[in-house]
């Protein structure tokens, strides 16, 4: 069996050493140890002038023995008899005990004696053997000769068992060496012709052997094993000579099977030489030296051999040869000269002198012939090894010789169908040449032309285990070239011939263990790579039908061979990277194989493990089984609101900079917590026809302890309708703190246990995913209990709620209590509520009492905590609050404009001298009642630091959604001039919308009642507000910007706002229902335009018609021409004295929808028109008018101040007065 | 063998058979052709290395008859995209495969110009089908 292409030359040059395992205890590991620390000296350096490399290969078989006297290197020149004594080389211990009973000591020395002799009986053309004996006492096997014997202790002080090899190698190579020198053949008259054992059976006729072509045949013969023996002994270049001499000779005595053996080796010792040149096989590192001096100063040589391993030849190891070619240190600068410039004469030159050869007569005339070096003799190294070494030949070794030649072997050697292997030989070796002259196209076309005939059927010479190792051989070829298809195909050949079955057999387990070997080194021929993560969207696997089949086959081969692990994990490669391409009832099979390897299996198959088969020859990787079910899409989710932390930086350890570029942002994105469950959610798919179920799904993860939840899914078929997968979550729990990340899951599925890893899929790039997440230690964990009914706010949100009913105005007390339900103390909690925001009257929520009990930190804003304070594990601490019934129309969170103004109910009249732009705020939503709703927030730091510093923060909340009942609310308000102008009566319309009386107290224990669904006007009268100034709101409107402008004016409401509260206190109580409250004025207090009005004005105007005070909305009734004197007060606020003129306008209503026209020509005035008047704080003055209308209708008449020059305009709002309105009509 | 029988296929870049089809066309697929089918893309993808091996090596498109396996002789055509055109012959047949080897390049060119077809994917035009088993008519019998 040859393990490269190469063997089949390096072979003819090796000497063979058989070494076997002999006596009664046997261990095979040992053995195979000292063969394989023998063939590590199976090459030593004998001379270093000219260089000569004996080869020696140690094996346990030989074959075709028979033919040794032909080749040389068929024959086995030593034996090496191993042999462990009781006790040493661990022996199988059942063996042993069972030897022990039975044999003693002595007959275990005598027994390993008997053995080694038979051995070298079996072999009766040694030169040499040697018996190794591990454990035994030298003195014990006397029987065996004592230079023979290699006696040591144990395996591991058998120091000695290298020299010794390399001296047994130094033996034969000296016997050999004797035999090449031995060239007296050449002058015998008569010499005994060498002969093949059975040569006479297939001889034809009586050969004479006086006759001349005798004689040559003889001599050809023998030159053909002197050949030999010098290629043996490391000397190419004289072999070759030999070779050509026998060939001569043997083709003119027509010795055809040694002539095709001469051929042969001609051909072969060119190969040889030429592979040595170019460094192919394994002596060739030793003639790249660059000249001899440089490698008698190299201590030691590394070899390197073609199949990697390295052997190292020391000097120690060089044989002096015979002729003493020391000698030729002395002229040492000559020869480096000369092979600097000549190197290959020189090399000629010392081979017929050192080997003290003078062969055929040719190699005196080398220095004749001089050689001229070419420099440039292109880059084909035949042609220059050709031009080096045979310049003196009288026929150049061309290519075309050197095929010629081993064609004209493979012609001979054809001639004998005994010597059909022989002939295959010269096929490969020729096959060899070409490789090493890269000729591939040729080779392909020799070897299809020459081993075809192998292979027919017609060949009955060669049974079909022949056949395939003839295949595996060219297989093994393909594969040293490259040709992966090619190697796929003859391996899977070979199989054929492997499986083939003669009559009465049957294929047994044995013969597909030998096979799946072989088939599954024909995948990487096929473009299938089994450690390449599939993409299944691949469209470039490769020629996919073959890869099914071969697939396939091996699935098969390793079920049938017993390799029941590797058959199911072929099975699932096949499945999940072909599976788009399996028609339905091989999907089936597929999955019943499946099935049925898996019920045969004692254990669950762990797919993500590597097996190793054939004692490590195959590997098989691990595999994911991701399309089963396809799990994609990982997104790592928060954890729930109440749970989520987020990280609040030291600020106590800011930098130093306050701009730097090395800022470490705090990353809250994704965080989880010790010991509280994660989710992950994935998408699941099923791309089977049938139900899928999955088993133990789980997330797999690297960095910190982590506990994963373990999942079940049945998946049903996919469809048409269902083939977008569905959404799960997959869970776990941390177990401690630390960068955790996600990298896959695992699961089982089909009886496997299957581990995948999350890939990101970026165009053709597959990465796998790993999720980051950062897990915190464990937190405290706070949750807020309140005793009131649950509201359902929310269906997902699983914390709790609260609901409560209050009436409108009514004050509701209740109490929550913070529970810190771990064993981690809280050392701040703070509680914020989130409610409606009100600009007037009181919040909807209110705590009791809000105090500060936590210790302040630095790190942390906390001046918008109401309360706060520090939990103890598994504490408490309850807080008190009370609901107030707002007026439930009035919260800012229902502007939508910016403007913060409410004016949330509907003034009874246009009062305001100009009111046009606050008309548009008015908030028109029915008085129905409303769901309010708020929400107590406590954000909670565990007393827990991190590394850094860092704290961390929980939020947990609790919801109250707030019903509110209208009881007796506001429903409009009018401001009237009070009983002075600096008091005003504010009117407000109170509405009772429940079914029962109410009872009003207002204005220090005035009463009223109120009728179910009924509005009462009350009146309460409240001074103007002198805090204020008339024209401050004109000012507020007049700053740089709107923000600057409405905190102004926000400043002045809270300044009219705290006055008018003081007056507006309307108390109710339903005594029906035993209840009572405060009458919510919020949307009065928040109301701009109302607040305005109770400012005290610049210029105060009292209307007194016909001599009656002017107070109610109600019309004057006058006729067409009646004149009415109208009296109009002037009363000033302001210190400085004012003067100005004061008139009369008129404007007609027309209808409420179109407003009204300015119709003074409607009103004639008798008398003086303009009316100048002066005024102060402490004097009035009043002006008097006589008017009449002559149109009927409506009319209003207001009076108009013209300043006199030198005063300012008096804005609006700076002058107060009710229009007088005039119903006029025809008859009176 | 008495019938000539040929077996067509372009294949990719990845080694995967594009397009294939057999010559005499139009028979039914018995139970050994699709055997045969079989046998015929083991032999052709054996024989894509020494394909590959002459494309290196010449410049011609056109690489006459690369390989052989029992009755089975490999003719192929290397396109400038080193798209592998290869045929399975059961008789020698060289000036009709090269000739029916230039008709289906130019064929390919034309398909493969469609803006819509991406290098190495299948071929399922039926239009080329037809083209291929006319020139398979009219070059291979």
């Amino acid at each position: 069996m040859k393990s490269s292409t190469s063997d089949f030359l390096t072979d003819v040059q090796t000497v063979n050493i058989v070494i076997k395992q002999i006596g009664p205890n046997k261990s095979l590991p040992a053995f195979k140890r000292i063969v394989e620390r023998c063939s590590r000296q199976r090459v030593i350096q004998v001379s270093d002038n000219p260089r000569r490399l004996f080869h020696c290969s140690f094996t346990q078989t030989s074959s075709y023995t028979e033919f040794s006297e032909l080749q040389q290197h068929r024959r086995v020149f030593a034996v090496i008899g191993v042999a462990f004594t009781n006790g040493h080389g661990e022996p199988d211990k059942s063996i042993r005990a069972f030897r022990e009973s039975t044999d003693s000591e002595a007959s275990e020395s005598e027994q390993i004696s008997s053995a080694y002799n038979k051995l070298k009986a079996d072999y009766p053309n040694i030169i040499c053997g040697r018996c190794i004996l591990i454990g035994g006492k030298d003195e014990d096997f006397n029987q065996v000769e004592r230079h023979e014997r290699l006696c040591f202790p144990s395996l591991e002080e058998a120091g000695q068992l290298e020299s010794a090899v390399r001296e047994l190698m130094r033996a034969i190579y000296i016997v050999i060496e004797m035999k090449r020198v031995d060239v007296s053949f050449e002058k015998k008259q008569e010499i005994p012709c060498p002969t093949l054992p059975d040569e006479s059976r297939w001889q034809v006729g009586v050969e004479t052997k006086s006759t001349k072509s005798y004689k040559k045949k003889c001599l050809g013969r023998y030159r053909k094993q002197h050949a030999d023996y010098c290629l043996l002994t490391g000397l190419p270049q004289l072999a070759l000579e030999a070779y050509e001499g026998a060939i001569e000779s043997l083709k003119s005595a027509q010795d055809h099977l040694w002539l095709a053996a001469a051929y042969d080796g001609w051909a072969s010792t060119v190969c040889i030489l030429h592979a040595e040149q170019m460094g192919e096989i394994n002596c060739g590192a030793f003639h790249r030296v660059a000249s001899m001096h440089a490698m008698l100063t190299i201590p030691s040589i590394e070899i390197k051999t073609q199949n990697g391993e390295s052997l190292s030849v020391s000097n120690d190891s060089v044989l002096s040869s015979p002729q003493g070619h020391k000698r030729h240190h002395s002229d040492e600068h000559i020869r480096v000269n000369s092979s600097m410039s000549g190197g290959s004469m020189e090399r000629n030159e010392s081979f017929g002198n050192e080997s003290g050869i003078v062969s055929n007569g040719s190699s005196p005339s080398i220095r004749e012939e001089p050689t001229k070096i070419k420099a440039s003799k292109g880059l084909n190294p035949l042609t220059n090894f050709l031009s080096d070494s045979w310049n003196f030949r009288r026929e150049k070794p061309t290519k075309e010789r050197v095929m010629e030649n081993f064609k004209n072997a493979i012609d001979e050697f054809s001639k004998f169908t005994m010597a059909g292997w022989l002939e295959y030989e010269t096929v490969m070796r020729a096959i060899m040449y070409l490789i090493l002259e890269r000729e591939y196209i040729k080779l392909e076309q020799f070897h299809r032309d020459y081993t075809g005939k192998y292979l027919d059927d017609a060949n009955t010479f060669m049974d079909h285990r022949m056949k395939a190792q003839i295949c595996l051989n060219s297989a093994a070829m393909y594969k040293e070239i490259g040709f992966l298809r090619k190697q796929a195909f003859y391996a899977r050949l070979s199989v054929l011939f492997e499986l083939h079955v003669t009559e009465g057999r049957v294929r047994q387990a044995s013969d597909y263990k030998t096979v799946y070997p072989v088939l599954f080194k024909t995948l990487e021929g096929y473009g299938v790579d089994l450690n390449e993560p599939h993409d299944m969207k691949n469209k470039k696997l490769g020629p996919v039908k073959l890869q099914i089949k071969s697939l396939h086959e091996i699935f098969t081969a390793a079920n049938r061979a017993g390799h029941r692990d590797a058959a199911i994990r072929h099975l699932c490669f096949l499945l999940q990277v072909y599976y788009p391409h399996l028609d339905s009832s091989m999907t089936t099979r597929l999955f019943d194989d499946l099935d049925n390897l898996v019920k045969a299996t004692p254990t669950v198959h762990q797919l993500s493990q590597t097996i190793v088969v054939d004692d490590g020859k195959i590997i098989i990787p691990g595999l994911q089984l991701t399309r089963f079910p396809l799990i994609q899409t990982p997104t790592v989710l928060a954890l729930q609101p109440n749970l989520v932390p987020t990280i609040v930086p030291d600020k106590s350890q800011a930098s130093i900079f306050i701009y730097t570029p090395f800022g470490k942002k705090v990353d809250n994105s994704l965080l989880w917590v010790t010991d509280c469950p994660g989710e992950v959610e994935v998408t699941v798919r099923n791309c089977r026809e049938t139900e899928l179920i999955v088993r133990d799904l789980c997330l797999i993860v690297e960095g910190v302890n982590f506990d994963p939840v373990q999942a079940r899914l049945i998946l049903p078929p996919e469809d048409e309708e269902n083939n977008s997968g569905s959404t799960i979550r997959l869970l776990g729990v941390p177990k401690e703190p630390g960068d955790l990340f996600i990298t896959g899951y695992s699961c089982n599925i089909f009886g496997l246990h299957n581990e995948c890893r999350f890939v990101t899929s970026n165009g053709n790039s597959h990465k796998p995913n790993k999720i980051r997440v950062k897990v915190l230690p464990k937190l405290a964990r706070v949750y807020l209990e309140c005793s009131l009914p649950r509201a359902p706010i929310d269906e997902d949100n699983e914390e709790p709620s609260a609901e409560a009913v209050v009436y409108s105005g009514q004050k509701f007390d209740h109490t929550i209590t913070v529970v810190n339900s771990s064993d981690i103390p809280v050392r701040y909690c703070g509680v914020k509520i989130w409610q409606p925001i009100v600009q007037g009257g009181p919040p909807l929520i209110r705590l009791d009492d809000s105090e500060t009990h936590a210790p302040e930190f630095d790190g942390f804003e906390i001046s918008d905590d109401l309360s706060s304070f520090v939990l103890e594990p598994n504490g408490s601490r309850e807080l008190k609050f009370h609901i107030f019934g707002i007026d439930p129309t009035s919260t800012a969170d229902d502007l939508s404009d910016e403007e913060k103004v409410l004016e949330s109910v509907i003034p009874l009249a246009n009062t305001s001298a100009n009111s046009e732009t606050e008309s548009s705020d008015m908030d028109l939503i029915p008085f129905t009642g409303r769901l309010l709703t708020a929400e107590f927030i406590v954000r909670y730091h565990s007393d827990i630091t991190s590394d850094e510093g860092h704290s961390f923060e929980r939020k947990c909340k609790l919801p109250i959604a707030v019903s509110i009942i209208p009881a007796v609310t506001v429903s409009a308000w009018h401001v009237l001039p009070g009983d002075s102008p600096f008091s005003r009566y504010i009117v407000v319309d109170v509405t009772n919308s429940t079914e029962h009386d109410a009872e009003l107290v207002y204005s220090n224990a005035r009463r009223m009642y109120v009728l179910p669904k009924e509005t009462c006007r009350v009146p309460i009268l409240s001074p103007c507000c002198s805090d204020v100034t008339g024209g401050a709101f004109h000012q507020a409107k007049q700053r740089g910007s709107h923000m600057m402008q409405k905190m102004e004016t926000e400043r002045l409401r809270l300044i009219l706002e705290n006055h008018v509260s003081k007056h507006l206190d309307i108390r109710w109580a339903i005594p029906a229902l035993n209840i009572e409250g405060q009458v919510p004025v919020g949307s009065l207090l928040s109301s701009v335009s109302l607040l305005k009005q109770l400012v005290l004005p610049a210029i105060s105007l009292d209307f007194y018609v016909n001599g009656k005070q002017y107070v109610s909305e109600d019309d004057v009734a006058v006729g067409i021409g009646q004149f009415v004197t109208v009296e109009v007060s002037i009363i000033s606020s302001l210190a400085a004295e004012y003067n100005g003129l004061l008139s009369l306008e008129c404007e007609q209503e027309i209808s409420h929808s179109l407003g009204s026209n300015d119709t003074g020509n409607f009103m004639l005035v008798t008398g003086a028109k303009k009316i100048p008047f002066a005024v102060d704080k402490e004097n009035k003055q009043s002006a008097s008018f006589s008017v009449t209308f002559i149109v009927e209708g409506s009319f209003r008449v207001r009076p108009l101040i013209t300043p006199m020059p030198g005063q300012h305009a008096l804005l609006p709002e700076d002058m107060f007065a009710t229009p007088v309105a005039f119903s006029v009509t025809t008859k009176f | 063998m008495a019938n000539k029988e040929f077996y067509f296929a372009i294949i990719g870049h990845s080694d995967q058979p594009i397009f294939e089809m057999d010559f005499p066309a139009g028979e039914r697929k018995t139970k050994e052709s699709e055997g045969t089918r079989h046998l015929n893309h083991y032999i052709g993808h054996a024989a894509l290395d020494i394909v590959d091996e002459h494309a290196f090596t010449t410049t011609q498109m056109y690489l006459k008859m690369v390989d052989k396996f029992n009755e089975w002789y490999v003719s192929a055509f290397v396109t400038a995209s080193r798209i592998r055109f290869i045929i399975l012959h059961t008789h020698r047949a060289d000036e009709g495969i090269k000739q029916f080897f230039q008709e289906m390049y130019e064929t390919y060119i034309k398909h493969a110009m469609n803006p819509f077809y991406e290098i190495d994917d299948v071929i399922e035009s039926i239009a080329f089908e037809q083209k291929a088993a006319l020139y398979g008519r009219k070059y291979l019998s």
